[in-house]
């Protein structure tokens, strides 16, 4: 069963996709997961058919959570950086730049910035203010973040999650959903 | 393809100035827009985007199971570790840390850590969901209450907790238990129990000297231990006292990174150690190079020792036991002797052995006999608990009342247990930690149900992994709290994220050095980890909301607090200090009355004499005197060996990425004599095998181990199933029980076969 979310429907489509990606990656539970993965199902009808809540959190836990060493651990950092870590400089990146639109993360401190979620969040946040303002220093910041932060890491993330051995064909399909989407954004 | 982060917004913007600049630029209202489901929060009015430019500089202490037990310094800036450094106040650690200390950073921001709470449906299966923290709790505490409701008790619920983690606030895990009844405890340890027990019938109790002074040895003798690469900061002590004309032997049945270093090393056939020892006892009897004072005033039975030695220990005999020639044992001990002060350093490995107590016996015989014991440069160096007199606060919360336990009277006991239980009604269960696998299979009334796993990885550290599979598939609830996606965890129903050492606050010493040091919280815990205590706390208050009155732990956990409530005067005085916050400052070192343990000679034995004479050791089954015990008989055609290794701590460290890179996959050392024998060439595959398992690895071929022995480094490799822990079988060591609760094991009395793969 799809349910719709209102909430969404003012938005354009590419900022549709954009909500429900960072639903899906921000998700803690199985049921927050498909609903997620039902939005984006409605707007990219060639994702794979939906599996059930458990089934999709398992696999989604074995790729981005743990317990295990998550095969593609969604922090930009864990790309960009010299060291496989997190907390590291494209971490700080992303603080920066959400520092400079006046903006922070809930969790900051306790939980990377340059998680995906939050940075595709944040991709929002700069579409909704250029769409108000018609600003070209957020343009430009917006640009610049994907060209030099976003597109460097996820592809590489993206990687990974395609070359994990039986994981759910679903968050492989919605993983290259981001990467378009991120792709699409570019001007 | 990784290229540095090129910065966001032009690099510009890493410079405070121009990142001003180009805040104003941006000139944004502040107001988040309206995008449904923002996560990103507007920064509070008022809220400067402050970038600290200097460090803040916290105190933390490694709290891993090493001799070294580090004062750190953290650097943090942020809200995020930048670097860490040694603390060079303490001139123990003097300013640096070890290959495992240097990767700290690195293990608190791993992207493999666990966490948040989860759950697997189905052990094993790898299939886990995340749980909210009171969703974990509320489980484990209804498991709990249901266990309590068919049994009428709680001896079904056991922990399996040792040295995972050594800061004081931790033994609020067993305080935890405690307050939740009388429950199954698992005692014991593997690390060195047959030698405390020992120490304990020589000397009254394990107490070493100082390990700064042994610069004034004249002649350091490491037997069984290899500080080169298990305690890197004793070295500069070993080398000054070198400096000064000391000399330096090594005995080991593998030829160390520490015996590389020293003037002679000595390759004594693995168990043999308590022979050499007395054969050197025997040589200095006939050459009467004994010290009569110290045997005559301040020793019992020394009269005895010599007659057993005359009638049972020859030279010949010593050296075919030993595999040392008996001009090696003569020309050793005769320096030994004849150097004033001398030392031995008697390692962990010498026994865990099957005569690993009777091992510790003969060699501080040794030390005794030539008038090395309570002397500065000297001493027989073990291990001591001096400094260990906190309150352990978090430990000694009562049961709650109408709880039921053992009616036996035997009250829990172990190395690092200091709360006397010898007057409670009733007890709990004691098991031994060491036979966790036969432990569970064995028990009845009640049968085991659910076991709390703490500070500890038994499916990397416990024998016989198929026996313990088997175990574990008994069980109806399996808890794991830790940092990291182990074999232990793997075996979970719900695993819980602890925090690293920056995350919270307590307190550390050692069982070596006589540094004291605090632990600051340097940072906030990352994702949603919390510390054993506070685990302890959430469970408790969930405890009582199903059924008041049903645990006594405290509901609030402040670790600050906590950390606090460890110290007493006891302690202040006893490191001069008048505060804890002293310690903010940095370490502090015990004010000793002399650096030599026994310096004057009152010995806690029955006696108040050094005993070689123990009727205490015959009263527990041993012989009374340091006698030789026979070696354990192989079960197969060679021995193995697997001590530590240079990158981890049992299973601690060799799952970063950082050790994977210096050390990226275990090998199998091999005699080349025993190789070609079975056509094993160096890098090839073999399979080691015996009666209880078997693995395959690489081999590596080195006249560094004996032709009959084989080695491998203990560890746990994240994406290997290797485990030498397959191979290994639970043997007891003969000492260990009367101090620690339960004997020790024969980790080092074990057999395999191997062949080419
Ligand atoms: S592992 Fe030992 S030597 Fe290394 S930092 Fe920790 S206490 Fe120091």
């Amino acid at each position: 069963m799809t349910e719709t979310d209102t909430t969404l429907t003012p938005l354009d489509t590419s900022s549709r996709l954009g909500c429900s990606l960072r639903d899906f990656f921000i998700a803690s539970n199985g049921d927050d997961l498909l609903t997620a993965f039902h939005r984006l199902n409605e707007l990219a009808p060639e994702l794979p058919r939906p599996i059930s809540a458990d089934s999709l959190e398992f696999s989604f836990n074995r790729l981005f959570i743990g317990p295990q060493a998550p095969i593609a651990p969604p922090f930009a950092s864990v790309y960009q950086d010299e060291d496989d870590l997190v907390m590291g400089r494209a971490t700080q990146d992303a603080r920066d730049l959400y520092h400079s639109l006046g903006l922070v993360s809930p969790w900051q401190g306790t939980f990377p910035d340059d998680h995906i979620a939050l940075e595709i969040d944040a991709c929002l946040q700069m579409k909704a203010r250029i769409a108000e303002t018609g600003s070209n220093e957020i343009t430009t910041l917006y640009q610049n973040f994907l060209q030099e932060h976003l597109l460097q890491w996820v592809p590489q993330f993206a990687a990974r999650v395609y070359s994990a051995e039986g994981e759910a064909p679903q968050i492989l399909g919605v993983v290259r959903l981001t990467v378009d989407w991120l792709q699409n954004e570019l001007t | 393809m990784k290229k540095p982060c090129e910065d966001l917004v032009g690099k510009a913007l890493r410079n405070s100035v121009s990142r001003r600049q180009f805040l104003k630029a941006l000139a944004i209202s502040g107001a988040v827009a309206s995008v449904p489901g923002s996560l990103l929060k507007a920064m509070e009015a008022g809220a400067e985007v402050s970038y600290e430019e200097a460090f803040e500089i916290f105190r933390n202490a490694c709290p891993r199971n090493c001799f070294d037990t580090c004062s750190i310094k953290t650097f943090v800036k942020d809200g995020m570790i930048h670097h860490i450094e040694g603390a060079a106040e303490s001139t123990f650690t003097d300013g640096g840390l070890c290959v495992k200390g240097y990767s700290y950073p690195r293990r608190v921001y791993s992207p493999d850590r666990i966490k948040y709470p989860m759950m697997q449906v189905g052990r094993g299966s790898g299939n886990w969901k995340r749980i909210s923290w009171d969703e974990a709790i509320d489980r484990i505490a209804r498991k709990i209450h249901e266990i309590n409701d068919k049994d009428g008790n709680l001896l079904s619920l056991a922990l399996d907790k040792y040295s995972g983690n050594f800061g004081i606030t931790h033994y609020g895990v067993e305080g935890m238990m405690s307050s939740l009844g009388y429950t199954t405890r698992f005692v014991g340890t593997p690390c060195w129990p047959a030698g405390i027990d020992a120490q304990n019938y020589d000397m009254g109790e394990m107490w070493c000297n100082d390990p700064e002074d042994m610069v004034k040895s004249k002649y350091i003798i490491v037997w069984g231990a290899n500080p080169a690469w298990c305690s890197v900061h004793s070295m500069k002590y070993i080398y000054e006292a070198r400096e000064k004309g000391a000399k330096v032997v090594v005995i080991d049945p593998v030829l160390t990174q520490t015996a590389a270093k020293a003037d002679q090393y000595i390759q004594v056939k693995t168990a043999g150690d308590g022979a050499l020892a007395l054969g050197m006892a025997r040589h200095l009897l006939d050459k009467g190079m004994i010290d009569q004072s110290f045997v005559s005033q301040h020793a019992l039975g020394f009269e005895e020792f010599k007659a057993y030695l005359k009638k049972n220990v020859s030279l010949d005999w010593a050296a075919k036991e030993s595999g040392v020639p008996t001009l090696v044992i003569q020309q050793l001990a005769e320096e030994f002797a004849a150097a004033d002060p001398a030392t031995i350093w008697l390692g962990y490995g010498l026994q865990r052995h099957t005569n690993g107590g009777a091992t510790v016996r003969a060699i501080d015989a040794l030390v005794a006999m030539t008038g090395n014991i309570g002397k500065e440069g000297g001493g027989a160096r073990y291990g001591h608990l001096r400094t260990w007199g906190f309150n352990y606060n978090a430990m000694v919360n009562p049961a709650p009342e109408g709880a039921v336990g053992m009616m036996d009277g035997k009250p829990i006991k172990g190395d690092f247990h200091f709360i006397d239980g010898s007057k409670a009604k009733f007890t709990d269960r004691s098991m031994n930690m060491n036979q966790l696998a036969r432990e569970i299979l064995n028990s009845a009334d009640p049968k085991l149900r659910m076991l709390w796993v703490a500070c500890r990885n038994p499916f990397s550290q416990d024998p016989d992994t198929a026996q313990l599979q088997k175990a574990f598939d008994t069980l109806e609830m399996v808890v794991v709290v830790d940092q990291f996606f182990t074999k232990t965890v793997d075996q979970a129903d719900i695993v819980l994220p602890h925090t690293t050492l920056f995350e919270e606050n307590t307190v550390n010493v050692s069982y070596w050095h006589y540094w004291l040091g605090i632990n600051e919280q340097a940072i906030q815990p990352m994702y949603e980890s919390k510390s054993d205590v506070q685990i302890a706390a959430m469970l408790s208050k969930r405890m009582n909301e199903i059924k008041a009155g049903s645990c006594t732990f405290p509901v609030e956990m402040d670790t600050q607090k906590w950390m606090e409530k460890e110290f007493n005067q006891g302690i202040y005085d006893f490191f001069g200090i008048s505060s804890w916050k002293d310690l903010r400052k940095g370490p502090v070192k015990a004010k000793l009355p002399s650096s030599a343990a026994w310096h004057d000679f009152k010995f806690k034995t029955p006696s108040g004499k050094y005993e070689f004479k123990s009727q205490l050791a015959a009263d527990h089954g041993h012989k009374a005197l340091p006698e030789y015990r026979a070696k354990r008989k192989p079960t197969a055609s060679l021995r193995l060996l697997t001590p530590h290794s240079k990158f981890s701590i049992h299973s601690q460290f060799q799952n970063l990425d950082f050790m994977e890179e210096l050390n990226p996959e275990p090998l199998v050392y091999i005699h080349p004599k025993t190789a070609v024998q079975r056509g094993i060439k160096n890098g090839n595959m073999v399979r080691i095998f015996n009666r209880h398992g078997e693995l395959k690895v690489k081999a590596s071929l080195t006249d560094a181990v004996a032709a009959d022995e084989i080695m491998m480094y203990q560890a746990w490799f994240r994406n290997s199933p290797f485990n030498v822990q397959n191979l290994l079988d639970d043997e007891a060591a003969d000492m260990g029980a009367f101090k620690t609760g339960a004997p020790g094991i024969a980790t080092h009395d074990q057999f395999a076969e191997i062949e080419k793969a």
